[in-house]
């Protein structure tokens, strides 16, 4: 009698641990939902109350005038070659310097080191007006090339230096003197022994330089004024700002600026929140 | 034939630098050379355009007098306030909810970090939609199920900064849930058992042994809550489109979403008036210094490690 009752008591308690976890997980998706479900009605029926979360007429037409009409798909063009040549970029200088902290002996190795660490406790925004000077003098503002927004993130990469350092750390130093016995060069360990064996931080580290370069809002808001140089967010907000949009165009069109990191997200789970919890944990 | 261990001098002093340049360069020309540079900045009347005088202080002077700026603080202290509690709770209650043998967490957890990875571009239009005063689904959710009419949310200076806060919840409770959730983990299972020999329920477990072991998970969740909090702009900007609300400028309804980052970017290029946002600039610089050097400094006395 007594453990069927305590039976009992264990299932509803699971029972009861389901269903807040379902209740937050909607709290969680509903916004997502509205988005989807909005974003496929009619101009007419936004204001219906009470609102549907299926449409009765899907309206795919709101797709296509977003993408070409309002020059979503010219953005999103822009958001992928500025994430990806962030993320490469990323890779190569911080792996080079991270590989050079942690086993090259230098003059000034650590003082450099430490230098780095201590600037990225330092607020973005103190950093940003002098950048923005700078842009400005080198006419990078709107440039063909996006540099504006690219080299600040290749050659400041302080938490992927720490990172692939850290990484690097841990691989045996007998696999270095192995290869330095077959007379490979210091550019050929790093290359042939350090990189291959870092897969996984090197994985980390670029989906965390796209993720971040692909919803920066602060940098393509100072840099990139005119139309066709805007990327997915900072194309999103000056679209949203205009009065006459409608909701369902502005849901349209957050739907592609997310949808394309959710659906990497979708394979890439472990990396993106590895590469986040860990940027977080540098302070 | 030369020793494969000794390195040629090629090798030794100069190809680490060749490794380290390009982070070097950074360092300098993107990060060092600009704090040196935004304080200078700090100490003049600076337009990018007409160029600068030296005032010395005056930025400085002018911040303490500035009623305007004496708003922004508080609206960033109420913003802190309001949002380090329902941060810090609502994320440590997911984690115990996904800290949990049942089938399904992983999926849970993967649903409560969704908004991390989003855009808050994207996702900051979405909630000015669903909180839209009169077509918006919160307020027809608050109709149908409480019967009364919403709240003005974004649309009001009395609610507008709270909206933010919510909205700001939902967006970043699963960073902290991660954090929370290895903290959790590091829990030794043995301290529970003997606890649940002892006769401890599940309750009194988590408050006795739980949480006072996870408390450098919590301190440091709290130290980068309130640094985030500091730093809030993306959110804002977006939420004060001016199709949100009445009269919304970025900042906006009535200055009462006006933040330290937010005036900062006012100042700075809107306004360009440089020298008044590198001096707000190095206003966050040492709230957030002071806040780390805490962290550095009193971790390990606050904090009750096993």
């Amino acid at each position: 009698m007594i453990s069927a009752q305590k039976r009992a008591k264990t299932l509803l308690l699971r029972a009861l641990h389901y269903l807040t976890l379902v209740g937050i997980a909607t709290v969680v998706l509903v916004p997502f939902l509205w988005m989807l479900s909005t974003s496929l009605k009619g101009s007419g029926v936004l204001q219906e109350i009470p609102p549907r979360l299926v449409p009765e007429k899907f309206f795919w037409n709101n797709y296509s005038e977003v993408l070409f009409k309002h020059h979503f798909l010219r953005y999103s063009v822009n958001s992928v070659y500025v994430a990806l040549m962030a993320g490469i970029g990323q890779l190569f200088t911080c792996s080079l310097a991270g590989f050079a902290f942690a086993r090259l002996k230098f003059w000034g190795r650590d003082f450099f080191f430490a230098l780095l660490l201590a600037t990225m406790m330092i607020p973005l925004q103190v950093m940003i007006i002098p950048e923005f000077l700078i842009m400005l003098k080198l006419g990078w503002v709107d440039h063909p090339l996006f540099l504006a927004l690219i080299v600040p993130s290749w050659l400041a990469g302080s938490f992927g230096t720490f990172l692939l350092r850290q990484f690097f750390m841990t691989i045996p130093r007998d696999l270095e003197d192995a290869g330095r016995i077959d007379g490979c060069s210091i550019f050929v360990i790093y290359r042939r022994i350090f990189l291959p064996l870092s897969m996984p931080a090197l994985a980390t580290l670029f989906i965390f330089a796209v993720m971040s370069s692909w919803n920066d809002l602060l940098r393509p808001i100072l840099y990139l004024s005119s139309q066709k140089m805007m990327t997915l967010t900072i194309g999103l907000a000056t679209f949203s700002r205009q009065y006459d949009v409608n909701e369902n165009l502005k849901m349209a069109g957050s739907l592609f600026t997310l949808l394309p990191l959710a659906i990497l997200y979708g394979f890439a789970q472990k990396y993106f929140v590895q590469g986040i919890t860990l940027s977080g944990l540098k302070g | 034939m030369r020793n494969p261990f000794d390195s040629t001098r090629f090798e030794k002093y100069i190809a680490p630098y060749i490794f380290v340049l390009p982070m070097l360069i950074g360092l300098f020309v993107f990060r060092l050379g600009p704090v040196v540079w935004s304080l200078l900045l700090s100490f003049q009347r600076y337009n990018p355009f007409q160029g600068g005088s030296w005032i010395g202080l005056d930025n400085y002077r002018e911040l303490w007098q500035d009623k305007d700026f004496h708003q922004i603080f508080f609206n960033t202290l109420k913003f802190t306030l309001a949002y380090l509690p329902l941060g810090v709770i609502s994320s440590l209650l997911l984690a115990v909810l996904v800290d949990s043998r049942l089938k399904g967490m992983v999926l849970f957890r993967a649903i409560y970090f969704l908004p991390v990875i989003s855009a808050v571009a994207a996702v900051g239009t979405i909630w000015a939609w669903l909180l839209n005063p009169l077509y918006g689904l919160v307020n027809y959710l608050i109709k149908v199920v409480l019967g009364v009419t919403g709240p003005e949310w974004l649309g009001s200076p009395r609610t507008a900064l709270f909206s933010m806060v919510l909205v700001n919840v939902w967006l970043t409770m699963g960073y902290s849930m991660v954090i929370f959730l290895a903290g959790l983990q590091g829990v030794p299972q043995e301290f529970l058992d003997a606890a649940w020999v002892d006769g401890a329920g599940k309750v009194k477990r988590f408050f006795r042994i739980v949480l006072p072991l996870l408390s450098p998970t919590t301190f440091f969740v709290i130290i980068i809550t309130i640094i985030r909090s500091f730093q809030i702009f993306d959110l804002v900007y977006i939420m004060t489109a001016p199709s949100a609300g009445e009269g919304g400028a970025i900042g906006g309804p009535a200055n009462s979403t006006n933040v330290l980052v937010i005036s900062i970017f006012l100042n700075a290029f809107k306004y360009y008036r440089m020298g008044y946002g590198a001096a707000e600039a190095y206003i966050l610089f040492i709230l957030v210094a002071i806040i780390t050097l805490v962290q550095f400094r009193f971790q390990k006395r606050w904090v009750h490690y096993q």
